[in-house]
């Protein structure tokens, strides 16, 4: 669709009655402007398939200037060289701010990704949460002083890269918002954000409070586009220095070359998983099952570190599944605004068709479906809680990521048994064990090859904790004292020490 | 009730109602004694304080250390929240707060006490900020153990602050200290009670649980005592006089106590021949006329290289005479006040007295005038000085320097550490490998280049030899407030 007549504000009503504006455009400089081209692209809700507005959609010449913008705060401003507290205090800000417009925000992402109420408030809270935690840093990141004798002074500097290019994905926009800008902006660094093409409102209503907490132009940057366009214009930028993605794996890779091709910029990359969930006979079953439900239903299943495979030891398997099926009749799927819904819908007609069509794959290959199975309704992308059971490990619903509220339940008999199953993929983003004996919970986290083990939790996240896969899902860590590393680079300067005589 | 609570106008005609009692567990309470707070300014009485027993520390003892065993569950992200709503607080309140501490501490509201306070909030959003990230570490040791640590508070904490910047060295204290996990027991300078009672109202609607910010006034002798004495109180920290000091550590010794004490310094300021010469002179009369002199760190030795000592010696004393005139607290031009108490002014007096007597040549002081009314000592500069003499190196505390002559490197480097103290050192040279030289080789626990008394919250600050233990500011003075327990967990190793 392409018009120059498109407001870059849309008063928007949300089904709950809470009304606000929706800006629509690039945001750049510190202002909001169309994109060059005037190419805009629809926004649909996917709970409805309603068209909710169209925002402007940014293409190389966009993103070429607010990468300019971006550069231009870099070097000309003093965002990166100023007293570190100044930045702090401009996340704290912006912290603030966001836990005043929580309910419109919540909102927004309910809108736009389809998730439930009950989920979006959540992010919200961890958004603000993780700010605040990222805020308290940023006067904190000190290099060290190396004795290497008299004769020179070594020491090291953490200095910020630069101009930053970081893609985010549709399951968590506004949150993956925050684990990007958070340490990119504490450490003295400047951003093009660029948001899904499904999910792309909250970001840009997080612009104005950025202007509001004192972020001065330029220093953040959010476009709205298409990955194969804007996304990968960013990838291969000559003036951005690092990328941050977020996203399925393919992208990953290809995101990964483009900066190889390009100018070796840093890479930072959180991507798929299919991790395990496993429950030892001696767990707590009801509380094992609880469990399993946020492992896989929580946020529709459209959750990187899911726990989508689930390996039961044989002792409690019957028990245990009939727990698990019992709270699955106790979730409320359905319309996002209701505040007793669970799971709202899947974010896309693509991504809908795509969990139908595993879920036919999985048939088709011989698994039980246990419950579930089948979409609900005709109207927004609603599908129902799945179980797969009997099923074996070259299954496609046992190897591939489905993304969706679908899981596969497995039995096992010995721990050796299912280490060797759980780190049987090429992902390693996450794994879950639930057992009552301390011994048995520490020994298998050290043998799991994820990069987070929960353990009697799931999806279970802390600002100060790191985040990030093993093995395919991914390089590096976001979130906890690691995520700085990502957004700073080490000088290291000696200087030589002449002893004089007078 | 009433009598808990003062009605005061300030000079500047602010009204507001003056708590006076002890704050201890959330409430306020009277005692047997009581302080007389002195307006340096004016010689005259603001207003008494109750001051605290041997038997109110107990009390506030036994109530922080109920209140540890809640405030120690609390998440780093809750106890952030509590010290940003109180350093909002305390910017909202900054006209008030400064206002105070400028007739109590005898200092100008404008130039010094507003930067005390506003240096309050900043410490407290510090310390905030690294409450919720304190960790420990995993140490690999093989598949058999599982060891780590974790960095845990120490309890129920003492602090005993001073007079110079009453209710800004409190919260060099109170904030790790909270933010850490630890329940505190503050108690100002027998001098200067008047702003951290204040401050316990902002501490009440902060919302910090009772019992776990307990604010007291008292004498060093009683209260003081009694903290370092207490066999509940599991750390004190003190800033004061080394003498002081020293008892401090000896008290501590009764129940082993973990000590750390900011003392006394007589800090070295050296001017190369080859420094900006403009900007030495006014970092040094800076660095020894802020706060009247009365500063831990203070350079009141200035050494000047013997190619530019005269016109060193004819630009200083300009820049003294410019700079610090004697003015009234409320007037925003002033930069210098009196000294704090009749006490202090006698005994700076006395060294001005030693100091002609040893032979020192005066080059400012003697002829100043100085207003009616107030412990006024007019900035005294003294110069040919030698190393034996009192004025050279023992801790004046007031607006009085000592202004030596050197020619070589070794000399001054060797005159600079010559002392017991070991607080701060200053070097002013444009030669990078000197400045580097001389900040790898002066004992000093703070070394500025081409500066003065410039601290940050960020970089940790304390003293070498008997300036002082421990370090506070930075993350090193988060530190202090927290002690290292190792686990280790047995995964399979058996007898």
């Amino acid at each position: 669709m392409v018009t120059d007549e498109y407001p870059l504000t849309v008063h928007i009503k949300l089904p709950n009655g809470v009304e606000y504006d929706q800006p629509t455009g690039l945001f750049i400089n510190g202002e909001f402007t169309k994109s060059k081209q005037g190419k805009t692209f629809e926004v649909v809700s996917p709970s409805t398939e309603e068209i909710v507005c169209s925002v402007y959609e940014a293409l190389e010449e966009d993103v070429n200037a607010a990468v300019d913008a971006a550069e231009n705060a870099f070097k000309n401003t003093e965002w990166a060289t100023q007293d570190p507290s100044v930045r702090g205090r401009c996340l704290l800000k912006l912290a603030d701010l966001v836990e005043q417009h929580a309910e419109v925000l919540a909102g927004i992402e309910s809108l736009d990704n389809g998730k439930s109420l009950f989920c979006s408030r959540g992010d919200v809270a961890l958004c603000s949460a993780y700010f605040r935690s990222c805020a308290g840093y940023a006067d904190k990141v000190d290099g060290r002083i190396i004795d290497t004798g008299s004769n020179h002074l070594s020491y090291t500097r953490r200095e910020p890269i630069g101009v930053c290019g970081q893609i985010i994905p549709w399951n968590f926009p506004l949150l993956m918002a925050s684990w990007k800008l958070g340490p990119c902006l504490a450490t003295g660094n400047v951003t093009v954000l660029k948001t899904a093409e499904s999910t792309p409102l909250s970001a840009l209503y997080l612009c104005n409070l950025l202007n509001e907490a004192g972020f001065p132009p330029g220093v953040v940057n959010i476009i709205s586009g298409f990955g194969k366009t804007t996304g990968d214009v960013i990838a291969l930028h000559p003036k951005v220095r690092k990328l941050a993605f977020t996203g399925s794996t393919a992208t990953g890779r290809h995101i990964m070359k483009r900066a190889a091709e390009s100018n070796l910029k840093k890479v930072t990359l959180e991507l798929g998983g299919k991790s395990p969930n496993i429950i030892f006979n001696d767990a707590d079953i009801a509380k094992a099952a609880q469990n399993m439900i946020i492992g896989i239903f929580y946020n529709s299943g459209e959750v990187c570190c899911a726990g989508s495979r689930i390996y039961c030891q044989s002792g409690i398997y019957d028990e245990l599944l009939v727990e698990f099926k019992k709270a699955i009749a106790n979730l409320k799927v359905g319309d996002p605004f209701d505040e007793t819904t669970f799971q709202g819908s899947q974010t896309s007609q693509l991504q809908l068709d795509r969990i139908l069509n595993y879920i036919d794959v999985g048939k088709k290959e011989g698994a039980q479906l246990i419950t579930g199975g089948e979409r609900i309704g005709g109207k927004g992308y609603f599908i129902k809680p799945t179980i797969f059971g009997n099923v074996h490990e070259e299954m496609r619903i046992v190897k591939e990521e489905i993304f969706g509220p679908v899981v596969t339940i497995t039995k096992f008999e010995t721990v050796d048994e299912v280490i060797e199953l759980a780190n049987n993929s090429e992902y390693g983003l996450a794994a879950g064990l639930h057992t009552e004996d301390i011994n048995k919970a520490i020994d298998v986290s050290n043998r799991l090859k994820a990069g987070t083990v929960w353990v009697n939790t799931y999806n279970d996240f802390h600002s100060s904790v790191p985040f990030g896969g093993y093995a395919q899902s991914g390089i590096g860590r976001e979130m906890g004292i690691e995520a700085f590393d990502n957004y700073t680079q080490v000088k290291a300067v000696r200087i030589k020490i002449d002893k004089k005589k007078a | 009730m009433s009598d808990l609570f003062v009605d005061i106008t300030l000079p500047n005609g602010l009204q507001y109602k003056q708590p006076v009692g002890l704050y201890i567990n959330g409430q306020w309470l009277k005692s047997d004694t009581q302080i007389v707070s002195i307006n340096p300014y004016t010689e005259e009485p603001i207003t008494s304080v109750y001051a605290a027993s041997a038997a109110d520390v107990d009390t506030a003892a036994q109530a922080a250390h109920v209140a540890f065993q809640s405030w120690k569950r609390v998440t780093g992200e809750d106890k952030a929240r509590l010290l940003r709503r109180l350093a909002t607080l305390t910017e909202e309140n900054l006209e008030l707060l400064a206002s105070l501490e400028a007739i109590d501490a005898g200092k100008p509201k404008e130039y010094n006490a507003k930067a005390d306070v506003e240096g309050v909030a900043a410490i407290l959003n510090y310390y905030a900020g690294s409450a919720d990230k304190i960790s420990g570490r995993v140490i690999p040791i093989s598949d058999t153990k599982f060891a780590y640590t974790r960095r845990e508070p120490l309890g129920v904490v003492g602090q005993i602050v001073p007079w110079n910047y009453p209710i800004s060295m409190s919260s060099w204290k109170f904030a790790p200290a909270l933010a850490a996990g630890n329940c505190i027991i503050i108690k100002s300078a027998e001098n200067t009670p008047l702003s951290l009672l204040l401050f316990a109202t902002l501490v009440e609607q902060a919302g910090f649980p009772p019992g776990v910010f307990n604010i007291i006034s008292g004498y060093g002798a009683i209260a003081g005592t009694a903290i370092s004495t207490h066999p509940l109180i599991q750390k004190v920290a003190f800033t004061g006089s080394t003498k002081v000091g020293q008892t401090v550590q000896r008290d501590a010794s009764a129940n082993l106590k973990n000590v750390t004490l900011e003392c006394g310094g007589k800090s070295p300021l050296i001017v190369f021949d080859d420094a900006d010469f403009e900007q030495a002179v006014k970092w040094a009369a800076w660095g020894i006329m802020y706060n009247s002199g009365q500063n831990c760190t203070a350079n009141a030795r200035i050494y000047v290289q013997d190619t530019i000592y005269d016109a060193f010696l004819e630009k200083f004393r300009a820049t003294v005479i410019e700079e610090f005139p004697l003015l009234d607290a409320f007037d925003d031009r002033a930069k210098l006040g009196p000294v704090i108490s009749k006490v202090q002014y006698d005994k700076i007096k006395q060294y001005i007295a030693s100091g002609k007597a040893d032979g020192a040549r005066v080059l400012l002081g003697d002829d100043t005038k100085v207003p009616e009314k107030g412990y006024w000592i007019p900035p005294t500069v003294f110069v040919d000085c030698a190393e034996h003499m009192k004025i050279v190196r023992e801790e004046i505390f007031g607006p009085v320097v000592a202004v030596s002559k050197f020619s070589s490197e070794e000399e001054v480097l060797a005159k600079a550490n010559d002392s017991t103290y070991g607080l701060a050192a200053m070097v002013f040279t444009k030669d990078i490998v000197k400045a580097h030289r001389f900040a790898a080789e002066l004992e000093a626990g703070t070394v500025y280049v081409n500066s003065s008394n410039d601290e940050d919250i960020k970089a940790p600050f304390g003293g070498y030899k008997m300036s002082g233990i421990g370090r506070e500011l930075g993350e090193e003075g988060l530190e202090i407030y927290t002690q290292v327990k190792s686990v280790h967990i047995n995964l399979g190793n058996k007898l």
